[in-house]
């Protein structure tokens, strides 16, 4: 009875004292994972607008996407019309790109992994490594940030002693209630900032809401950016995995 | 005694023996010290590349030449006895794998070229680690997989020592592999072209990630010396079919056309010394000729018969070219070793020389054959010029001489 | 003074032969110094001019910001009129417009980075010897539409001639750029790095590729005569706007040959260094015989009141003299030797031959004419002279006259 009581009395002194620890009970790593879930869904189907501008000239793209989990990957270019046709497929760590005005399939090697995608700025490895996020670094809790009027936790990511990343810090800004990624920061190993991100214009896309606007800026150099919206989105479709085929690339429309 | 008589007059006349001496020493110094120059910048260019890139001998498997595919190694055990039989003329050797892989940093990446080494059999073989200017050459207490790259590449992808880059190839199935490596050794070598693309990683890193089994290589590289490297080339040729075996220069082409035109310009550059030599030797002489007219006349009027006299002039010739000659290879040593510890440096064409992979001093260096041909040369050279006067000797007069 | 001249000059004549030897000595050194520059000077020549035609060309014409990023999008219009300026001077030998962009070629087994190279196929064999190199197929023509590449690329690649290749990268704006393409010819080229990574097509192929429509990413200019550089130079950026157009010279472009120039510069100045010592002691030589044979002379005038301050500046007239005549002579010989050489170069024979004409060069040894150099040759043969003659004719300040006329010397 007794002990009882000083327990109860110990939880509510704790709560009171302590409001943070209810956060602490959900780990940076899994907050940083529930945000990756969330963009990605079991499955989803997207299209998507992407804007890539240059100090001289800016251009669109728009692509039809689908995946499935983590290891599967697939883009259609559906405009502009020198573009049209072009597909681009992941599968675990390898990516291939059908190319149907020379019908040619290649697959891309190392060499190119590093290299921008489409002209962007983003690169062939940013669309591979889609979880790295969640396993390449150790994460810590930083505090929190208002971002967009959003409630958002800060966290730090540092990448693990092993791992195949070339980031010395990624910064990550996660809405508390919902888990969008609001911004992220991308640090050199001087601790200098290299890229950042940004997300806004929170919309409805199938069962969830997510920002629809991401801007990549590669902040070393000037005028440059790349913009992607979300024009629609359906989450948990039925893909089944041969529809991440070789032969399918060809096909899909 | 005409020879007692010619090596008195030598010490006889100082001023006149020491004209022609050092016509000859200057010119056969001349001579050798352009050789010097020239074989001393070529030589370290070749020394280099073989010390820090290509060896003596290389040794590959016959596809691996044409496609260059990681798949196409070869078996350790096949080569290994082949080079047992040969130990006693081979002076090291070091078995390595390959590979061709995207090095990334935050702020750039770069194509190099992944050396997969073996750690002390590779240091017999190259000079690398001497070439170390940070960092070490490998055994460093970090748990990430150590590796040693130029200082050009870290400029070009803007890291240091201790910094994480990612490396990105295909394995020996084609997939594609990311590996962090820490950057613990950076080199600088004589060529900065092969400081951006050459990287050092251990063995033990990197085939259990490329997947082409602990006992395959891609390329054995030999050290033998120059005299015996035809010999063992043949040697390897006959017992190893199906593989390719390639001496230096035929590794690298252009090492040879350097030599090549090397060569020809220092030819023309002693012969064009040489000839200036001559001239200066022969008027000389001439000149001596003409000074000693009245005792060459008493020697007539004494009986000397022109013959003897002749070769009574001759024979002077003959050792003050010998003194010549000593002193100018003395004159050439010192110089050579004085410049040789020091260098000559080049000021403002650095740059553009460490492409080129000479550095940026010139050390003269010369072979003791050269020295020799090139003094055997002069001497024979110095002779002839001083036939000319001599039979200037044989035309005068008499009485004209005597009277003066 | 006067008088001093005038006897110092008859003391030449009196002995011909004397003179005559002492003179040619200065007349050789002269010949030979000149020979030798002019050796050195046309090896730097040829580089100047062939290695230059064929890598950057003396002078280049591309966008303003393509020199710090070389991309496509950093390409510039070729006007109508950059076109008439260009083909209005009269002072080039070459003009290259190109199209340059690295991309990915594949062969379907593998892939490489490659740099595509859009010409004028003649216009390209002008500057390279490009269709001298091929070894195998044919070269590239006006109208067609494949490429050539090198022979250690078609080697990695597994192809043949008659086989295709797949060229993808991005063109002008970043629009994927992807072709496939016949391979028409195999080069050999001596650089490895050229072999392994260049590919020639048609400038029309290019621009098709990366959808440049009409944009170019340099116009190359060989000039007729390197000398010309800082007159071009001004003419064309006065005559384009330099805040569209960046006009540069070889000299920044291609900074490593610069430097072997340069290298190659203080290499020969080394030489000709060690050649004017080996000339200075066999001219020290000659005049202190000269001095020798002429002991009892000297003593004689002394004996009959000549001072030895006097005799001295008399001889080392004397000397002066002959300096000059002998490099003015010298200097008139060394003309014809020159041009004769400069019009039948020495050939080169077997490997040298071989290695010349690989990097397109001429295997002959150039030599060139320069009245300039020729005149340097000759102050400094004729300083050199009366250096080397100062020591032998101070001597006679120290003769002993009375023992040298009573021959005990």
């Amino acid at each position: 009875m007794k002990v009882k009581f000083a327990l109860t009395l110990m939880t509510c002194f704790m709560i009171i004292a302590f409001p943070n620890i209810q956060i602490h009970a959900q780990t940076a790593v899994q907050i940083v994972q529930k945000s990756i879930d969330l963009l990605n869904g079991k499955s989803s189907q997207a299209t998507i607008q992407m804007t890539i501008v240059r100090p001289k000239y800016a251009r669109s793209l728009e692509m039809k996407t689908w995946s499935s989990g983590n290891d599967y990957f697939m883009v259609y270019i559906t405009s502009p019309a020198q573009e049209k046709g072009q597909v681009f497929m992941k599968r675990e760590t390898d990516m291939w790109n059908w190319i149907p005005k020379i019908s040619r399939m290649i697959k891309i090697p190392p060499s190119m992994m590093s290299q921008s995608w489409m002209g962007s700025d983003f690169t062939n490895n940013d669309l591979v490594k889609v979880n790295s996020l969640a396993v390449d670094y150790t994460h810590s809790m930083l505090g929190e940030e208002e971002i967009e009027g959003y409630d958002c936790y800060k966290i730090e990511l540092i990448p693990t002693l092993e791992s195949p990343v070339v980031w010395g810090k990624v910064n990550m800004w996660i809405s508390k209630e919902e888990y969008f990624q609001m911004r992220m920061e991308y640090y050199d190993e001087d601790m200098e900032l290299v890229n950042l991100m940004e997300a806004s214009d929170v919309k409805q896309f199938g069962d969830r809401m997510l920002p629809s606007k991401m801007v990549m800026i590669p902040v070393k150099k000037d005028g440059q950016q790349t913009m992607m919206v979300t024009l629609e989105q359906s989450f948990d479709v039925a893909i089944d995995s041969e529809f991440f085929s070789q032969q399918n690339m060809k096909r899909v429309r | 005694m005409i020879v007692q008589l010619a090596w008195r007059n030598i010490w006889r006349n100082r001023v006149r023996s020491l004209s022609v001496v050092l016509a000859i020493s200057v010119g056969l110094f001349g001579t050798l010290f352009v050789s010097a120059i020239s074989h001393g910048m070529i030589n370290r260019i070749i020394r280099s590349t073989i010390d820090n890139n290509i060896s003596d001998i290389q040794v590959h498997s016959e596809e691996y030449v044409i496609s260059e595919e990681l798949s196409d190694v070869f078996l350790k055990e096949d080569v290994q006895p082949v080079i047992d039989a040969n130990s006693g003329v081979i002076e090291s050797y070091a078995y390595r794998v390959r590979v061709e892989a995207m090095a990334s940093s935050a702020n750039g990446s770069y194509q190099v070229t992944v050396l997969g080494i073996d750690k002390e059999r590779e240091i017999m073989v190259t000079s690398i680690h001497e070439l170390i200017v940070e960092g070490e050459y490998f055994d460093t207490e970090t748990k990430l997989k150590e590796i040693c790259v130029g200082r050009k590449l870290v400029e070009e992808l803007d890291v240091r020592l201790g910094s994480k880059i990612v490396l990105s190839f295909a394995d020996v199935e084609g997939n594609i592999m990311y590996e962090s490596f820490k950057i613990t050794g950076i080199y600088k070598s004589n060529h900065s072209e092969f400081d951006k693309v050459t990287t050092y990683v251990l063995q033990e890193d990197i085939i259990p990630i490329l997947k082409t089994g602990t006992s395959n290589f891609h390329e054995a590289a030999l050290r033998v010396s120059e005299d015996h490297l035809d010999h063992v080339y043949s040697n390897l040729k006959q017992e190893l079919p199906g593989f390719e075996v390639k001496r230096w220069f035929e590794i690298n082409k252009t090492l040879r056309a350097m030599s090549s035109m090397m060569d020809l310009s220092t030819f023309i550059m002693i012969t064009i010394v040489l000839i200036a030599l001559i001239f200066g030797v022969i008027n000389t002489m001439l000149m001596v000729v003409m000074e000693r007219r009245k005792e060459l006349g008493m020697l007539r009027a004494l009986g000397m018969n022109n013959y003897l006299i002749g070769r009574m002039i001759v024979l002077e010739t003959v050792f003050l070219s010998i003194i010549g000659g000593v002193l100018g290879n003395a004159l050439t040593l010192f110089a050579v070793k004085w410049f040789g510890s020091r260098g000559i440096k080049y000021e403002s064409a650095a740059e553009g020389l460490e492409q080129m992979g000479m550095g940026d001093t010139l050390y003269p260096e010369l072979a003791v054959q050269t020295y020799l041909a090139i003094t055997l040369l002069i001497l024979v050279t110095a002779l002839i010029a001083s036939i000319f006067p001599v039979r200037r000797v044989f035309r005068q007069n008499i009485a004209e001489t005597l009277r003066t | 003074m006067k008088q001093s001249l005038i006897f110092a000059w008859r003391n030449l004549w009196r002995n011909k032969r004397r003179t005559i030897i002492t003179i040619s000595s200065i007349v050789f050194a002269v010949m030979i110094a000149s020979l030798m520059r002019g050796v050195q000077l046309g090896s730097y020549d040829k580089m100047l001019n062939d290695a230059i035609k064929s890598s950057t060309g003396h002078l280049s014409i591309m966008d303003k910001d393509y020199w710090e990023s070389k991309t496509l999008i950093n390409s510039f219009e070729y006007t109508d009129e950059l076109d008439s300026l260009i083909r209005s001077d009269t002072h080039l030998s070459i003009r290259a417009p190109q199209i340059s962009s690295g991309c990915l070629a594949s062969s379907g087994r593998n892939t490489r980075g490659v740099l595509i190279m859009g010409v004028e196929p003649e216009i390209e064999d002008q500057r390279s010897g490009l269709r001298s190199k091929i070894v195998e197929g044919k070269y590239l023509d006006r109208d067609s539409e494949g490429v050539v590449i090198g022979g250690m690329l078609a080697k990695y690649l597994h192809l043949k001639v008659g086989d295709s290749l797949v060229v993808l990268g991005q063109g002008y704006m970043g629009m994927t750029a992807a072709a496939e393409l016949e391979v028409v010819g195999l080069y050999h080229h001596p650089m490895a790095m050229i072999d392994k990574r260049f590919i020639y097509t048609n400038l029309n192929t290019a621009s098709e590729l990366f959808y440049m429509d009409g944009r170019l990413t340099s116009v190359d200019l060989v000039l007729d005569d390197y000398h010309d550089l800082d007159l071009a130079m001004t003419k064309y950026v006065d005559a384009l706007d330099t805040t569209v157009y960046d006009i540069r010279s070889w000299k920044s472009m291609n900074k490593v040959l610069l430097q072997q120039i340069e290298s190659d510069n203080f290499f020969g100045k080394i030489i000709i260094g060690i050649l004017y010592l080996v000339i200075g002691f066999g001219i020290f030589g000659t005049v202190l015989m000269m001095v020798m044979e002429r002991r009892r002379e000297f003593s004689v005038m002394m004996a009959l009141g000549l001072r030895s301050s006097k005799l001295v500046r008399i001889v080392l007239a004397e000397t002066i003299m002959m300096g000059i005549i002998g490099a003015l002579i010298g200097l008139a010989l060394s003309f014809p030797l020159i041009y004769y050489f400069h019009l039948n170069p020495i050939p080169l024979t077997g490997d040298n031959a071989e290695i010349y004409r690989e990097f397109n060069l001429e295997p002959i040894l150039e030599v060139a004419i320069k009245p300039l150099s020729l005149l340097r040759q000759f102050v400094i043969v004729l300083i050199l002279s009366i250096v080397a003659a100062i020591g032998p004719v101070n001597s006679i300040g120290n003769f002993n006259f009375v023992s040298i006329i009573r021959g005990r010397e």
